[in-house]
């Protein structure tokens, strides 16, 4: 067995955060980062850090003899710096003394914000610096990538409304309409009797004389009579319902828990009142008028969209043939 | 490229130029924020170094340098060295630190060859983009340092002759301040 007898010089920069202690616990020499934990003047160890570990409150030589007997590691807390958990590893040296080599563990990164350590605190083998980076540079990238992901997010969720959107009236397009009817259907499905539930109707509409407008005022004209009837629209429907553009000057209304025949009658007169009311574009007074289909989930033990769209769509064709401005439900 | 190189030089482009300029300037290239393909952010360089009439490897060396200046970037490469020779010196590890916490942003390796008072950071691959951006680095940190040194860059490095070691002051670095600035105890 090899005596080590190092200059003190040496000890500071193997150990940097060594204690020499003799056996009434009192320190004798101590390394130039331990010494940030234990200033020099402070003579009794057991004065500056109390014992965690193996025993809470253990009186500190006591807990050195035993740690540096079963070569346990010892859980110290600085007085002064409660916030710092340290870990010491002892060992006996010659006349009663031990060495008390501290570390900091996973409080690495208080320490070195609380008592302003720098590289040079640390010895060249010690992984302080890399652990530290470690932390500084996983909390960057996280919090870069949770913005990258918020951001395609975003971009998703736009690219998923403009899918649904008609681009001119920003109704729902023939999509839009699909996934809403999907859905309503879906939820009639849970009732016993699809006709029990509370239900939906499908409000089908198209536009009269709107050919007129395009042809004699221009597309610009019909994109703004297309607005105006949009918007009319969207004041007939509650957030659960759709209103939806599927073809040139053809609309249609999704309406949830929406079944009452004089009800939906009063609502489809109403709308083709609003539309028939002269509108000015371009100096010049338009008047459209619109045809009305109606049809309702309780038509249909089992609900089908393709089927309940023709039913709306002969609807709507039985009140063109009527004439301008009717209401025609399919029975 | 890798998202975060992505999201680098957009942030650089729209800090230095102006929004305005991104804009056109990912239109003209195509850059797509879910693009996940190799040579985006070539693509948007040599669209922006058109839009800018601004040599293409030159904007590779201003990100570089705009990278080096943000303060949490400039803490993790002062991670890598007590003074500027020190620094240099540990940038061949710069790569492994940096597959610690992005494995997958297949940076070159880099080497370091001292050759009478010129230090040569070799970029293995040679891509012009990366030997660029290390050049900026580079630069941005001989300044951090504090040190006066010549840096030019050659066909497969970087070369840096460091006339005087210390002939400014280097900037603070302290080592707890990224702990402190997120307020634990």
């Amino acid at each position: 067995m090899t005596a080590l007898n190092l200059p003190s010089t040496t000890m500071d920069r193997v150990l940097p955060a060594h204690v020499i202690v003799d056996s009434a616990g009192r320190v004798i020499a101590a390394g130039p980062t331990a010494r940030k934990l234990l200033p020099r003047d402070a003579a009794e160890m057991g004065k500056l850090v109390s014992v965690q570990r193996p025993v809470k409150d253990m009186d500190l030589p006591l807990a050195l003899a035993k740690a540096a007997e079963t070569g346990d590691r010892l859980v110290l807390r600085s007085f002064s710096e409660p916030a710092i958990t340290l870990r010491a590893q002892v060992a006996e040296l010659s006349g009663g003394q031990y060495l008390v080599n501290l570390g900091f563990g996973i409080h690495l990164g208080d320490a070195v914000a609380q008592l302003g350590l720098t590289a040079n605190d640390f010895a060249a083998t010690d992984l302080a610096m890399e652990l530290l980076f470690l932390l500084e540079a996983n909390r960057g990238v996280l919090h870069e990538l949770s913005v990258f992901n918020q951001r395609l997010e975003a971009a998703r969720d736009h690219a998923e409304s403009q899918a649904h959107t008609d681009a001119l009236t920003g109704l729902h397009n023939r999509r839009g309409l699909q996934m809403a009817l999907d859905s309503a259907i879906a939820s009639t499905r849970g009732a016993q009797d699809a006709r029990a539930d509370s239900g939906f109707a499908i409000v089908q509409l198209d536009l009269d004389l709107f050919k007129q407008i395009n042809d004699q005022l221009g597309h610009a004209a019909g994109d703004e009579m297309l607005h105006h009837v949009a918007k009319v629209l969207r004041h007939e429907i509650r957030s659960e319902d759709c209103a939806a553009r599927i073809g040139g000057d053809e609309f249609v209304l999704l309406l949830r828990g929406f079944v009452d025949r004089a009800a939906l009658e009063r609502l489809g007169r109403r709308v083709i009142s609003v539309i028939e009311q002269p509108v000015t574009i371009e100096d010049r007074v338009c008047r459209i008028s619109a045809s009305v289909g109606v049809v309702t989930s309780r038509c249909y033990a089992q609900p089908d969209a393709s089927q309940i769209l023709r039913d709306a769509d002969a609807a709507l064709y039985r009140s063109k043939h009527a004439g301008r401005g009717c209401v025609s439900f399919h029975e | 490229m890798h998202r975060l190189v992505q999201r680098a030089i957009e942030e650089f482009i729209v800090a230095n130029y102006g929004s305005e300029i991104w804009t056109k300037v990912a239109a003209v290239s195509g850059h797509r924020v879910s693009g996940d393909d190799e040579t985006q952010g070539q693509r948007v360089l040599r669209a922006a170094s058109q839009e800018l009439h601004k040599p293409y490897v030159e904007l590779w060396e201003d990100l570089g340098a705009w990278l080096a200046r943000l303060e949490p970037i400039r803490r993790l490469l002062r991670f890598s060295g007590r003074d500027f020779k020190d620094f240099l010196q540990n940038i061949v590890d710069l790569p492994d630190y940096t597959r610690m916490v992005i494995p997958d942003l297949k940076m070159p390796g880099l080497t370091v060859v001292a050759d009478d008072d010129v230090l040569r950071i070799l970029v293995r691959r040679r891509d012009p983009e990366w030997l660029h951006s290390v050049a900026g680095v580079v630069r941005v940190m001989a300044d951090d340092y504090g040190a006066l040194g010549l840096i030019w860059v050659e066909p497969d490095g970087v070369a840096v002759q460091i006339s005087d070691d210390c002939f400014a002051e280097a900037r603070v670095f302290n080592l707890g301040a990224g702990i402190l600035r997120e307020g634990l105890i």
